[in-house]
């Protein structure tokens, strides 16, 4: 069994996947800041859990629901866990397929703070210009 | 209690922080690749020890001062390592901070390749290309 916060994590990433929003509300903080790489529309300062919330929406959005992640590999300590995953899009007949890593900082049992890395932003942006 | 790969990560980077190259080299495998993100002048697939030593010392002669890493957290699994760190640089008196992800593949204890990820890729990319120069005539 892995860390506690691994398995948050990986719960985190389970619900995404199959569109359970309610089980992210309760794995985010209310308060949770989820900070987006790049400079596209996507990008910035989510705050709130709505607000996130409404960033996956837009994602999906602005995909068709051609998005879709596929986790490596989550470590995990007693107050970040990383989550490496690789991204999958697809929009106006354009693809990406990036190695995300997802930073999280956890306190108490919820997700407080995301950073989130492209490891090729500027294609990431092109596609969510 | 910590991982492993966790307590690899830190002393790679107290090494490097340290200015011990040898050993920070010695914890990467002979063939070892590295990966730089981005369009500037270290950018790319570095194979090799060499090629690690060579893209250190490039940016290093690109630089006022060596980098520093002030280091966040280290985490481990059982294939991976992750470094959380804040990156300081500075160049032609220019200063550039932000947060940065060092990404490590772990092979018998040793990194086997390793990625690094930016939070902000365009500021990295631009701190770079500017020339010291033309900002050193701006300022007489």
């Amino acid at each position: 069994m892995g860390h506690p916060n691994e398995d948050l994590i990986r719960r985190g990433y389970d619900a995404f996947s199959s569109g359970d929003m309610d089980t992210l509300r309760e794995l985010f903080h209310p308060d949770i800041v989820w900070h987006a790489g790049g400079r596209s529309q996507l990008a910035g300062d989510h705050q709130g859990v709505d607000t996130v919330l409404g960033f996956f929406a837009k994602t999906m959005e602005l995909t068709g629901g051609n998005f879709r992640v596929e986790v490596h590999d989550i470590l995990a300590n007693d107050e970040h866990a990383v989550g490496l995953h690789t991204a999958h899009a697809e929009r106006e007949g354009k693809t990406l397929q990036d190695n995300n890593t997802l930073v999280f900082h956890v306190r108490d049992g919820k997700v407080t703070e995301v950073w989130q890395y492209w490891a090729d932003p500027y294609t990431a942006d092109e596609l969510f210009a | 209690m910590e991982h492993p790969n966790a307590q690899l990560m830190r002393k790679v980077g107290e090494l490097l922080n340290a200015g011990d190259f040898q050993g920070f080299l010695d914890l990467h495998t002979e063939d070892v690749v590295m990966h730089v993100p981005g369009v500037g002048p270290l950018a790319g697939d570095h194979h090799g020890r060499d090629g690690v030593a060579a893209v250190f010392q490039k940016e290093m002669s690109l630089l006022d001062a060596p980098p520093q890493f002030e280091r966040h957290d280290d985490l481990g699994s059982d294939h991976h390592a992750v470094s959380l760190v804040i990156q300081k640089l500075r160049r032609g008196g220019r200063t550039l901070e932000g947060r940065q992800t060092v990404i490590a593949h772990v092979r018998e204890g040793k990194f086997s390749e390793v990625w690094f990820q930016p939070e902000d890729q365009a500021a990295f990319d631009e701190f770079f290309a500017h020339s010291p120069e033309s900002g050193a005539s701006i300022e007489r």
